[in-house]
């Protein structure tokens, strides 16, 4: 008797506790989530949008947009950029952790100074880099044409490719001290003394990184791999700005598709179809993590 | 169902927090009544609404207006929104082009009989009124007109020793000037090609010059006038940042500091020159002519979003579009009044050598739809040109392309 009351006491405590996290859950997060899948099988558009009595119509949406040809081109597009994008900030920010993790008198302000990018609002990153890639007065043609690797100014944002290499340019420049951040803490926590043994066993810096560093860091490299992934996956206001995800839809990414048609275009279904890709595209990365955390504490207590 | 029961809860929500509100601000005026109003423009634009607004208030002490700013590209995104979470505004100013959405959506309200008992509507011009119209019946009223008309350097066209344009012009002696007066230091010509419907804007009266239209823009007559556009931009006459500038941003950065020496440019931009650079030499001209002599017209429109202070808001509605107020506002804004009678009262508009030009310009202006799904038949343009200027297509695909969108949107 008395034991129960405890344990009922116990179990109040708890939801006092779970409670507030799981209402702003549900309705910050499922319920919105709930409603975008809802009205994906519906056929809601500015002729019903404000009636309410759209129909149902099953998956035909998904149907209309996976035979559309933009749909892919927007998925290629966002993959293409995720995965250069990663390719080169977290090797960048990794060099910079490690350089930074080394004892000399600055480290610690010039650190702190590399976050302030990651810490400038997109948009205002966003702007900056288009101006710089402008091509009549950016100064990234200026810096290419003084040092003569370009003979004649680039249209950075005017072609397809180029365009897009920009947008990768601008948010490598804004990953990195997410990268290196993240990296850097994990770095703090690993023990001093067995690189002190593995230096007496004659193992020497790049023995030390790949067979000490590397592994230990495991976890932490995880984590920021696919954090970084889904933050990349993402993205929406850079490319909104520097591009509009133009010239034509050479830049577009499924983020940017999906608010174009449901806010230039009023076809709220589209874009919440596209929105709903986007979100299974981003659930299988978040399993993929969790799969892989889990395995790795088993193996930890094994 | 689950709707309305989410609906009704938000609803009890706000009204708590009005209460709340209301309960805190102790006894404000009991009969007073709040409206609010959005409107989409910048400092230059905005700053004589708000004074009109403010005399509004003084004349009326039962009614009071917070006005609230909205950049141009968020309104629909909000209004939509809007709709959807039942947090309008009483008023707002829209595109002219957009007014047929809103009504389509049933977001703006239909406030025929209001019309036709104010007895006023007569008096504007044809083009921005039939802007206001859905299914025959009034959706908005016109608030101000713009339209685009090329603007020139005359500096630069003394310097390179070429004539100044005449109305008489055609398209083969826009087309030898555009190409003439480029240099190292200036191109031939500006104008917006940005994936909105700010490039639409500026691209469709090409497109109605040539004498094609929507309907018809996989036309010899619609492939001519993309080819022209196509030609200036990969010969190097306009920059090839217009593919991502608004139509603010390249009167700013290159025909205000003499890097264009023609732009296809608007009315209120004159303002912006003023504002700008006062002592610009420039001069307008009206469109050259093809097969068509013909502009487009651009603007807002005032509509009502709520029934609530329906008489408020219309009170409110009268007064902005007062045949003294509107041109008040229109001078200091650098627009074109609706009204006929106000525009034939203005000195600025009939006298003024440039401005003057926009008037004569606005004679052959056209609406673009109306059509409720405008907004898709408009991203089906600015694809066809963008996909063309970025060499992803030629001319003929494209608009074969855009062609096959729009019979899908207006079958």
């Amino acid at each position: 008797m008395k034991k129960g009351g405890y344990f009922q006491k116990k179990k109040l405590t708890f939801f006092a506790f779970v409670l507030p996290g799981a209402v702003f859950m549900a309705v910050m997060i499922i319920y919105p989530i709930i409603y975008n899948i809802v009205m994906s099988f519906k056929d809601v558009n500015i002729m019903n949008f404000a009636t309410g009595d759209s129909k149902f119509i099953g998956l035909s949406m998904y149907k209309d947009i996976l035979h559309d040809k933009v749909t892919w081109i927007a998925i290629k597009n966002t993959l293409l950029f995720t995965v250069w994008c990663l390719l080169f900030q977290f090797p960048i920010g990794f060099a910079m952790a490690l350089f930074f993790s080394k004892r000399f008198k600055l480290a610690p302000t010039l650190r702190g100074i590399n976050v302030i990018a990651w810490m400038i609002p997109m948009v205002a990153v966003a702007g900056v880099f288009k101006y710089m890639f402008n091509s009549d007065v950016g100064i990234v043609n200026r810096i290419l044409m003084g040092l003569h690797l370009i003979s004649s100014p680039v249209e950075w944002l005017a072609h397809g490719n180029t365009a897009l290499a920009a947008i990768v340019v601008a948010n490598i420049w804004k990953g990195v001290p997410f990268n290196m951040i993240l990296l850097a803490t994990a770095l703090t926590t690993l023990p001093a003394d067995i690189y002190e043994s593995a230096s007496i066993d004659g193992a020497n810096k790049f023995q030390q990184f790949f067979l000490l560093t590397v592994p230990l860091l495991k976890p932490a490299i995880i984590s920021v791999l696919t954090l970084g992934f889904i933050y990349t996956f993402k993205v929406f206001d850079l490319v909104y700005v520097m591009t509009g995800g133009g010239p034509g839809s050479a830049t577009e990414m499924l983020s940017t598709l999906a608010y174009r048609y449901s806010f230039a275009e009023y076809n709220f279904s589209q874009g919440a179809a596209i929105a709903n890709v986007l979100f299974v595209l981003l659930m299988i990365v978040g399993f993929f993590y969790i799969h892989i955390t889990l395995k790795e504490d088993k193996e930890d207590v094994g | 169902m689950k709707k309305q029961v989410w609906k009704k809860m938000l609803t009890t929500g706000a009204a708590c927090m009005v209460m709340t509100g209301v309960l805190a601000f102790g006894a404000a005026a009991d009969d007073q009544v709040t409206i609010e109003l959005w409107h989409h423009m910048s400092p230059d634009q905005g700053r004589p609404l708000i004074e009109m607004v403010d005399e509004f208030m003084q004349l009326h002490p039962d009614i009071k207006v917070e006005t609230q700013s909205v950049a141009f590209s968020e309104l629909k995104k909000q209004i939509s929104i809007g709709v959807a979470a039942d947090q309008l505004p009483d008023v707002s100013l829209c595109d002219t082009v957009d007014n047929a959405s809103f009504a389509a959506m049933g977001a703006a309200k239909d406030i025929t009989e209001e019309v036709n008992a104010w007895g006023e509507i007569d008096n504007y011009f044809d083009g921005p009124r039939t802007s206001a119209i859905y299914e025959d019946k009034y959706y908005g009223v016109p608030y101000y007109s713009n339209c685009l008309a090329i603007m020139y350097n005359k500096d630069i066209f003394d310097e390179m020793g070429v004539e100044y344009p005449t109305s008489e012009w055609t398209w083969d002696e826009f087309k030898d000037i555009v190409e003439k007066t480029t240099t190292e230091d200036h191109y031939g010509l500006t104008m917006c090609l940005v994936k909105s419907e700010e490039g639409t804007f500026n691209e469709i009266p090409f497109i109605w010059q040539s004498g094609a239209d929507y309907d018809s823009l996989d036309s010899e007559e619609a492939i001519s006038a993309l080819n022209m556009i196509n030609d200036f931009y990969q010969n190097g006459y306009m920059s090839k940042e217009l593919v991502s500038m608004t139509q603010a941003d390249m009167c700013a950065s290159l025909f205000i500091p003499g890097k264009s020496a023609m732009m296809v440019g608007g009315t209120w931009l004159t303002a912006n020159i003023r504002n700008e650079r006062p002592d610009m030499n420039y001069g307008v001209v009206t469109f050259p002519n093809n097969q068509n002599n013909a502009s487009v017209i651009g603007g807002a429109n005032l509509i009502m979003l709520k029934d609530e202070h329906k008489e408020a808001s219309w009170e409110l509605m009268k007064f902005l579009s007062d045949k003294d107020n509107s041109r008040k506002f229109c001078e200091a804004a650098g627009n074109i009044s609706s009204r006929q009678d106000a525009v034939a009262d203005s000195e600025l508009w009939n006298d003024d050598p440039n401005v003057s030009v926009y008037l004569k310009q606005l004679q052959v202006a056209r609406a673009r739809g109306p059509h409720p799904r405008w907004p898709e038949i408009s991203s089906a343009i600015q694809f066809a040109v963008q996909d063309t200027l970025s060499g992803a297509e030629t001319p003929e695909n494209a608009l074969k392309n855009a062609a096959e969108e729009v019979a899908k949107i207006i079958e």
